[in-house]
């Protein structure tokens, strides 16, 4: 695989090369490790079971190391309400929302930093965190932070990729039923006092459905696509194992085939330099008449200019649930466009999805402070910059 | 030196080192002559089954012994099925004593009668002198194309009487093709919408290349012919547009764009009956060997071997700078998928293309057949084979004449077929033929079960169309082939490795999904 890493495996897997370099990089690796770099991990404090043992996160807390812990969340979710959860679970965590600098202890004592998607993270902010060794995204996206510096820090980074790639599939065959079968025009026309008889309503099932980037959401998309029948056809870099491909069902084709023969693409690619608007003027242009372009992961990947004009000249309709800037313009006239449907960032954010985010969030910084290496490890290695190994046009992996 | 011995001195001479059989007592003093080798089923019919595949395998008439007329009524129906197959068969049928035929002693009968509707020719030898004659023609019929089977009967006093040495039979020689390639070349050049049927002649003649070639140069479709029992074209190939169904109503959907339809090599084989005429209005045209289908189906025909006829269209036809292009089957992955968890055919067919690429396969998994076909098993000559007629327990029977060949076989057989005839395993073993055969058991008849479906519907259910419960395995390992039997899908791909590589004749039993398939909907 090029570029030695895998999305899919949650954070990233990083190839035996890889590894070496990092070996090379961080002098006191373990030696003969051959899996992703070992940061420094809190092992002179570790009371907890030692490798090998049995390991229960939740059930281990008096093993806790008296870390300083920092979750910083938007304003806009619950945030006393998740103190008030967390509370009990990480004795000490200090759960502050926004800006980052806030909190009960000084950033210069700040050892693990908890964020979601919405809390960036650049190199200056971090030059305030001089103790910092784990930041957790408690979100599957993690291009808020600056990885790059994270790697000169010796920063460890882990995301949750686990939380919510049911929500998202559930939610683009949402968007995708949708367009299929008018809903917003059917929905409009009703409460507009119409009984609209006819419709160019069309069955998902025999629908050939690109899947662009076969991360966990491509693949909880595939599956659930399964009993539905469409044809699924998806393009990564990385080829799913074949017992995986065998089991959901779907055909590994070319950049070429997926834009030329989906007649709905969903995208599920995380941001990156090399991904940023890699569905253009030219690549929207080869996907078939009336195709559907679903798009829950990053609006940036999108070239929204040639997405306006495919769909003011009816030959593209589009599902959007992310935008360049959150909110969006609303004066856009693609939202008064036929053959379109929009939702606010929202395909990942079921009640089911935030609380899983915030179990897998608690179990991974528990992971940490118990001297255990973190699940999700973000691959920071030197050559990737990005966090990903993605190339245009292979790509791999999720996005969101 | 006797008759016998003659007989098989002409045998040898004219290049034949098999002979196989099931001998009685009429067959012992042509037996006690031969000095070719002899491979004995266990039953009359196999045979003739063994026979015609190597037959067909070495395109060379294959020797058969039969015992006289119980031996021959058993293998009547493998006979029927040899001429479908267009199979060369020399058979020759021991006869009574000829010193008391007028007792109408014990096994005797009228072979020449018996088997004549089901056979191109046959004969009875009544003397020595006529033995030499009679023969060679046998053998020229036999050989000459179509091929088919040909009977000779044998009186047993009669291989004991002194005779001369037999000259060879005559060489078989493919005669030039008759008939005029210009028209047909001018007809394809100058329509917009030509389409190919590619039938079993293709792959007896090898001439899958020059068939692609003939398409791409005029921008066509090749279908398969219906029910092809030969690989009539690559699974790969970008012209293959599929097989054609054997409905007239489904012939006239598939090619009712295209016009005009040439048959290569090919019938169009129909069953159930449709009221659709077949091809109204179509210019059909006929390349290949049989005049009956060239005069039934061409309105245009040449008639001869497909070498040199392609080669002829390829001189007359200019490329057109059009392409076919068969649209890949997306579908496929998500089909495959949704069945593996209950064993679908379609998801066992799948792992089985992978792990036994470079074998012949021999298909009579009836009911699961569209599929096979589907997944890709035509991988260029000799790579698949079926039975024309509609015969059961052909494939298993076939599967010792592919096996005396040489060739690396494979035999995909549903339970219902498998059970005609399980006695081949005694032959399997004891010859030591490293044939592998593949139970997909579904407990029933399916391919009945889906017809009654589709036409009788009171009946899909009927117990009649259930197999009783039979440990497949155990009775392959009774007849020493060693057998396992799996009904999980992850125990599959181990289990077709296991049957893939070890060494001599083996046996997979794969409980499949019982249920029908919609095969006549």
């Amino acid at each position: 695989m090029e570029g030695g890493i895998d999305v899919r495996a949650g954070g990233a897997v990083v190839g035996k090369a890889r590894g070496e370099e990092h070996l090379r990089l961080f002098e006191g690796a373990s030696e003969g490790h051959k899996g992703p770099p070992r940061f420094e991990t809190p092992r002179d404090l570790r009371t907890g079971p030692g490798e090998g043992g049995s390991y229960s996160p939740i059930g281990s807390l008096v093993m806790v190391a008296p870390m300083k812990v920092r979750a910083v969340l938007p304003s806009f979710l619950p945030v006393d309400e998740i103190r008030r959860r967390v509370g009990p679970v990480l004795p000490g965590l200090d759960v502050v929302e926004e800006p980052l600098d806030r909190g009960s202890f000084a950033p210069e004592e700040v050892e693990v930093l908890i964020l979601t998607t919405f809390t960036p993270l650049p190199r200056e902010v971090l030059a305030h965190y001089p103790a910092l060794r784990f930041v957790q995204v408690a979100s599957t996206g993690y291009d808020a932070v600056d990885l790059p510096a994270c790697r000169d820090r010796r920063i460890m980074v882990s995301n949750i990729p686990v939380a919510n790639s049911t929500s998202v599939a559930e939610h683009v065959i949402l968007l995708a039923l949708s367009l299929l079968r008018d809903l917003p025009r059917l929905d409009r026309a009703l409460r507009e006092g119409q009984w609209p008889l006819l419709t160019g309503g069309r069955d998902l099932r025999g629908r050939v459905f690109g899947i662009l980037g076969m991360g966990r959401i491509g693949r909880a998309l595939a599956a659930r696509l399964l009993p539905f029948e469409t044809s699924t056809i998806y393009h990564d870099l990385v080829p799913l194992p074949r017992v995986q491909e065998e089991t959901l069902g779907v055909t590994r084709v070319d950049w070429e085939d997926l834009l030329g023969s989906s007649e709905i693409l969903s995208v599920h690619l995380p941001l990156t330099p090399r991904t940023r608007g890699i569905l253009g003027p030219t690549e929207l242009s080869r996907l078939p008449e009336g195709a559907i372009l679903i798009n829950t992961a990053r609006g940036e990947l999108l070239d929204m200019k040639a997405v306006r004009e495919r769909v003011s000249s009816g030959t593209l309709r589009v599902a959007l649930d992310v935008y360049e800037t959150e909110p969006p313009d609303f004066q856009d006239p693609l939202f008064q466009t036929p053959g379109t449907v929009f939702t606010p960032h929202v395909a990942g954010v079921t009640r089911e999805s935030q609380e899983r985010f915030v179990q897998e969030t608690i179990k991974n910084v528990l992971r940490f402070l118990q001297g255990k290496e973190p699940l999700y490890r973000v691959d920071i290695e030197p050559g990737s910059g990005t966090g990903t190994s993605l190339d245009r046009p292979g790509t791999s992996g999720d996005g969101l | 030196m006797n008759a016998a011995r003659a007989l098989s001195e002409a045998l040898r001479a004219s290049g034949e080192s098999v002979v196989f059989g099931n001998p009685g007592t009429t067959e012992l003093s042509f037996l006690e002559g031969l000095d070719l080798r002899y491979v004995l089923t266990l039953h009359d019919g196999l045979a003739v089954g063994a026979a015609d595949l190597y037959s067909q395998l070495t395109r060379r008439p294959a020797v058969v012994n039969l015992h006289a007329a119980p031996g021959l009524a058993n293998a009547i129906g493998f006979l029927a099925s040899a001429r479908e197959n267009r199979a060369p068969l020399l058979v020759t049928v021991g006869q009574q004593d000829r010193r008391h035929w007028a007792e109408r002693p014990l096994l005797y009968s009228d072979l020449v009668r018996l088997a004549t509707p089901v056979v191109k020719g046959a004969w009875e030898v009544t003397s020595v002198e006529n033995l030499p004659e009679t023969l060679d023609r046998a053998w020229q019929l036999a050989g000459r194309r179509p091929y088919g089977p040909t009977v000779v009967s044998l009186p047993m006093d009669l291989m004991e009487s002194p005779s001369p040495p037999l000259e060879p039979f005559s060489r078989l020689i493919d005669p030039p093709p008759e008939g005029s390639l210009e028209e047909i070349a001018a007809i394809l050049q100058s329509s917009p919408d030509p389409a190919l049927v590619a039938g079993y002649q293709v792959d007896l003649d090898r001439v899958h290349e020059p068939l692609q070639d003939l398409a791409q140069r005029l921008g066509a479709p090749i279908f398969a012919e219906p029910l092809a029992s030969r690989a009539p074209v690559t699974s790969e190939c970008e012209n293959f547009a599929g097989d054609l169904l054997p409905a007239s109503a489904l012939i006239n959907s598939a090619l009712g764009p295209y016009d005009p339809i040439l048959l290569v090599g090919a019938d169009l084989t129909l069953y159930p009956y449709t009221p659709s005429p077949l091809l109204p209005g179509k210019t059909v045209l006929y390349v290949g060997e049989d005049p009956d289908i060239g005069r039934r189906r061409g309105r245009v025909q040449v008639i001869g071997a497909l070498g040199p006829i392609l080669k002829g269209l390829l001189e007359r036809v200019a490329d057109r700078g059009r392409r076919f292009r068969r649209p890949r089957d997306l579908s496929r992955a998500g089909r495959i998928a949704r069945v593996r968890a209950r064993m679908g055919g379609e998801f066992i067919l799948s792992r089985v293309a992978e792990f036994f690429s470079g074998f012949t396969v021999l298909d009579e998994a009836v009911s699961l057949t569209p599929a096979l076909k589907g997944i890709g098993f035509y991988r260029g000559p000799d790579s698949y084979f079926s039975c024309r007629s509609g015969q059961m327990g052909w494939a298993l029977a076939a599967s010792v004449g592919a096996g005396v060949a040489g060739r690396p076989t494979l035999a995909v057989i549903g339970d219902g077929a498998f059970l005609y005839g399980p006695s081949v395993l005694a032959t399997l073993a004891r010859e030591g033929l490293g044939v592998k055969i593949l139970v997909l058991n579904n407990h029933g008849y399916n391919i009945l079960r889906s017809y009654a479906r589709a036409f009788h519907p009171s009946l899909e259910s009927w117990e009649a169309l259930q197999i009783p419960p039979v440990d497949i395995a155990a009775l392959s390992q009774a007849f020493g082939v060693p057998a396992e039997s799996v009904s999980k899908p992850a125990d599959l791909d181990p289990a077709l490795r296991r049957l893939r590589d070890r060494d001599g004749p083996a046996l997979l039993n794969v409980e499949v999904d019982p249920k029908p398939t919609d095969l006549f909907g």
